[in-house]
């Protein structure tokens, strides 16, 4: 059992470890994947990331740049056209002109062909050509003719520097109620004298340019379908930084929204005006982290910022997070799954090996147990009572037959020791060989008296690898009918012995020597002493033919040898022996023993033989008397043979005499006859025929006696078949019904069985011929253990008081009259019955049909 | 038709007259020589007739059972010898044993018949085996 608990709890942990061998796998592979899926999906985001980042800077800085350039360039656009009224004398000389004069209306025309060229070209708000005071002498469009009190700051500088003075974006104070609307930019050109440039100026060209139409435009484009880009124009004034443009959040900016530089560094816009440039990240006005992109104008001291939130920026990276994790999430699903299906299956692979495994493990254990079971029964079917002792002499264990020897059968034997379970003794028995066992190693028997049992008891020892007792096996056997029979046989060869002396038949004992070819006498009763003449001292341990030198000669011998050889019983009788002292017959009947010794059995025969002697003569007398009876018979036989034959044959010579005289009698004498003397006569004539027929049956009665028997395999049926053909050619009645059953075959005289059949037919024909419808059947009693034939006619039958008359020769139990005919033929029938070893026999009624059975080979 | 000779042997005076009668009633009426036993017949047939130049007979009527020497005897002979061994020799007798009819008919008889008990029958017989034997049948000449 302990070892069956360690195996079941290896199975146990066996089973623990595959199972996390198996799960820990599962997982462990699953970790690893996910793992790296993680980390593939990590780097791919990061790389991503980068990109996007980069690609966006890009874009950023792009646009800054671009958005620099182009204003750069509509700044120098505006500054040619300034440059070409300051630069172009013609026109300089026409607007001095007209400043001076003012009253050429041709210049008028011309100045003001060239500024409409100018205002319609470009996206100048007002061109005027200002006096010296500032006011307008000429202006496009017209009405616009209000001075602005700044006007003449710009005026005044221009005319003073002779120069083109630029009035950066700057609010007309007066006009500007609507956000972002009377912002200008102004280009401020002098008008030279052309007499002498290096004097004062005499006016002042006005080019103002309105920003919303170009500039704010080219700020405001490009900002994509981004919801928070937006590009920024900023310049410092003093201490803070100035938006000059209209911002996408927040309204009203420009060259209103200021702030300080230095209490806000984060401000991109801040650090653009402190010349920083290129890429950075910041907080914008709105106080949220954005990411910028700085450039200066060229030519101008303003500052673009392309930015955008830096939330925006990460967006589309959030989202490709968000895809990729879903689908990291939906691959580590699918693996899971994927994992899950194919431990299933291996689960499902497991699980039916296991099942497997647990079948063979319950058919071992149900092998196994049915083993102990069938041990058990074995143990416990043995009638013997059988011990296990442990090498203490107590007993372990022991089967069902031993209750069976205990005179109390509940008492506790497991665990005691034999002799105070079985005994009541405080020590060994004293018989008992366990002692004698525990000495030698060896198996120990006693057979011990207990009550009135006789016990055999075995003891063997059970030793283990170094020949130490480690216990013994205990069988007790009831020997009691054994030690009886014993007794029995002890008693039974006495009976054998006293009949063996006192019966009378002589019995003598040899034994074979010289490889059975010689045998020596051992043993002799009293009878044989008596039957051979010899003493028991003059013959024992003598060979055989040392003290019977006949014997072989008689041929005992050689069946002495046989018999040892064959080991088969011989009945050698009546065989003459003789010698000096003997001269007699034996009987003799050897056998041989299981010992080997042969035994001879025998009478002294020679009376019996004398008797035998005497009697074959007697019979050889008697044999010789038959035949010479036989002899006699045959040739009285033979005889009367002749005589019947030559009787029946004489006979008819004066038969035909009387028939033929009387005939001629009434041939010639006929006239000398009455009726009456004719009668006579002719009933003389017809008694002749009667003794003709008697004498005819006669004779054939004597041929069939006579015939030589040919037996062959005869067709009854067909021969049948013949016989009333033959008959019924002559017979008288037209309607006569034959029935003649097929397939009759028997072994006879063909000839002789035609006699029978015609005789038989006849005779039913002839006394069935009044009837109506005479009918004759031929055929076989079905159910009979011999083969009987019969036939069976619907005539005038007969009376069964008579039927012992029947088959007598010329017996007749019907009136001549009636029924003619010579009685001869059932005798004949009978005759060819008989000599066909069979019998014949007639049943009838009168005038109820007849029924004749016969049956052919009864005796051989 | 006339000088055919019939040689009847035939022991029984009785048998020799109803014979006759019935030659008679069948209207034969050749010449008629009667031996009554076996010896007589073959004295006549190889004495009488060989020295006296008698004429052999055309037909033999034989019974079997004769003094001194039996029918079948002098049929034998009758077989053996040149001169007579031609001559139809038919059995007329009483024994109906088939023992002699064979053995007549080994030795060479012509005709076998067995004599009827009744005249009339008997009269039908020799009828029958004389118109045979003298008329119809071709005789072997002499």
């Amino acid at each position: 059992m302990p070892s069956n608990k360690t195996a079941e709890s290896t199975a146990i942990n066996r089973q623990l470890i595959e199972l996390r061998k198996r799960f820990g796998t599962s997982l462990y592979v699953f970790f690893m994947l996910s793992v790296t899926l993680s980390a593939l999906a990590i780097v791919y985001l990061l790389y991503e990331t980068r990109q996007m980042k980069i690609s966006i800077l890009d874009d950023l800085t792009a646009i800054a740049d671009l958005k620099a350039t182009q204003i750069a360039n509509w700044k120098n656009e505006r500054y040619e056209d300034a440059k070409q009224l300051y630069e172009t004398p013609m026109l300089q000389q026409m607007a001095s002109a007209y400043l001076q004069h003012g009253d050429s209306e041709h210049s008028k025309v011309l100045l003001t062909q060239w500024m409409n060229l100018y205002y319609k070209q470009n996206d100048y708000s007002w061109i005027a050509l200002l006096n010296p005071q500032g006011q307008p002498v000429l202006s496009i469009p017209s009405g616009n003719s209000a001075p602005k009190e700044d006007h003449f700051v710009y005026v005044k500088a221009a005319m003073d520097s002779l120069k083109i003075i630029c009035s950066d974006l700057h609010k007309d104070k007066n006009s500007a109620k609507v956000s972002g609307e009377g912002i200008y930019y102004s280009f401020w050109v002098p008008v030279l004298n052309p007499s002498n440039p290096q004097s004062k100026a005499l006016g002042v060209w006005l080019l103002q340019i309105d920003p919303t139409i170009t500039l704010y435009p080219i700020i405001n484009s490009w900002q994509g379908s981004s919801k928070t880009a937006e590009t920024l124009l900023v310049r410092r004034d003093g201490n803070d930084v100035l938006f000059l443009n209209e911002l996408r959040h927040r309204e009203d900016t420009a060259l209103k929204l200021r702030y300080n530089i230095e209490s806000n560094p984060q401000l991109p816009a801040a650090r653009a005006v402190q010349g920083l440039s290129g890429v950075m990240e910041g907080i914008d006005y709105r106080g949220v982290k954005v990411v910028s992109s700085i450039c200066g104008v060229y030519g101008t001291p303003w500052k673009i910022v392309a930015k955008i939130d830096k939330s925006e920026l990460y967006l589309p990276l959030r989202r490709r997070i968000h895809l990729v994790s879903f689908i990291g999430l939906v691959m580590i699903i699918l693996l899971a799954m994927a994992i899950r299906e194919m431990q299933r299956r291996r689960d499902a692979d497991w699980l039916k090996q296991q099942l497997v495994l647990e079948q063979e493990k319950a058919l071992l254990q149900e092998e196994q147990r049915k083993i102990a079971l069938e041990w058990q029964s074995t143990f416990d079917s043995i009638s013997d009572a059988i011990w296990l002792l442990d090498k203490d002499n107590k007993i372990i264990r022991a089967n069902k037959a031993t209750y069976s020897y205990l005179s109390n059968p509940d008492t506790e034997i497991i665990g005691n020791h034999c002799w105070n379970a079985v005994h009541n003794l405080e020590a060994p028995f004293k018989d008992c060989p366990y002692a004698r066992m525990a000495n030698t190693k060896q198996r120990a028997i006693s057979e011990v008296r207990n009550g009135d049992r006789w016990l055999m008891i075995t003891i063997d020892p059970i030793l283990d690898e170094n020949k130490e007792l480690i216990g013994s096996v205990h069988i007790m056997r009831d020997i009691t009918s054994r030690k009886l029979s014993d007794e029995a046989l002890r008693e039974s060869e006495y009976t054998f012995r006293e009949l063996f002396e006192h019966m009378s038949s002589g019995v003598t004992f040899y034994e074979p020597i010289d490889d059975g070819k010689d045998f020596r006498i051992t043993s002799i009763n009293s009878a044989g002493e008596r039957i051979t003449k010899r003493k028991r001292e003059e013959i024992i341990g003598y060979r055989i033919r040392e003290v019977f030198p006949g014997v072989e000669e008689m041929g005992l011998l050689s069946v002495l040898e046989k018999v040892n050889a064959t080991g088969l019983p011989i009945q050698y009788e009546t065989h003459y022996y003789h010698d000096k002292v003997l001269s007699a017959y034996y009987d003799n009947y050897v056998l041989k023993l299981e010992t080997g010794y042969i035994v001879a059995i025998y009478d002294d025969a020679t009376q019996r033989m004398e008797a035998e002697i005497a009697l074959s003569s007697l019979n050889e007398e008697l044999e010789q008397r038959v035949e010479e009876r036989t002899a006699q018979l045959a040739l009285a036989n033979q005889e009367l043979e002749a005589f019947s034959f030559s009787v029946s044959h004489d006979l008819r010579s004066p038969l035909r005499g009387i028939s033929g005289w009387s005939q001629a009698l009434l041939d010639e004498y006929e006239a000398c006859l009455d009726e009456q003397g004719k009668e006579y006569l002719n009933r003389v004539i017809s008694e002749t025929q009667r003794m003709a027929s008697l004498i005819e049956g006669l004779l054939k009665l004597a041929q069939i006696s006579r015939a030589e028997l040919s037996p062959l395999d005869v067709d009854l049926s067909a021969l049948a078949e013949e016989v009333r053909d033959r008959l019924l050619e002559q017979a008288t009645h037209p309607q006569v019904e034959f029935e003649i059953q097929p397939n009759l075959r028997a072994l006879g005289d063909k000839d002789l069985l035609e006699v029978a059949l015609t005789n038989l037919f006849g005779n039913a024909l002839k006394f069935s011929m009044k009837r109506e419808l005479p009918k004759i059947e031929f055929g076989k009693v079905p159910n009979q253990e011999k083969t009987v034939y019969y036939v069976r006619d619907n005539g005038a039958g007969f009376d069964m008081e008579h039927a012992s008359k029947l088959f007598g020769a010329f017996q007749r139990l019907h009136k001549a009259s009636e029924y003619p005919g010579t009685g001869v033929g059932l005798a004949t029938v009978q005759r060819i019955i008989n000599r066909h070893g069979g019998r014949i026999w007639a049943e009838s009624q009168s005038d109820a049909g007849a029924t004749f059975f016969f049956t052919l080979q009864e005796q051989s | 038709m006339n000088n055919k000779i019939i040689l009847l042997v035939e022991d029984n005076p009785s048998d020799i007259e109803l014979t006759k009668r019935a030659l008679s009633k069948s209207h034969i009426a050749n010449k008629l020589v009667i031996k009554e036993d076996g010896q007589e017949a073959l004295d006549f047939l190889f004495t009488e007739c060989s020295v006296g130049r008698g004429l052999l007979p055309t037909l033999v009527l034989l019974d079997l059972k004769l003094p001194k020497v039996d029918g079948l005897e002098v049929l034998k002979r009758i077989r053996t010898n040149e001169l007579t061994r031609r001559i139809p020799v038919v059995i007329l007798t009483s024994s109906g044993e088939k023992m002699d009819i064979g053995t007549s008919y080994d030795l060479g008889a012509n005709s076998y018949i067995r004599k009827p008990v009744d005249f009339n029958q008997f009269v039908n017989a020799v009828n029958g085996l004389g118109l045979y034997w003298l008329v119809i049948n071709e005789a072997p000449g002499a």
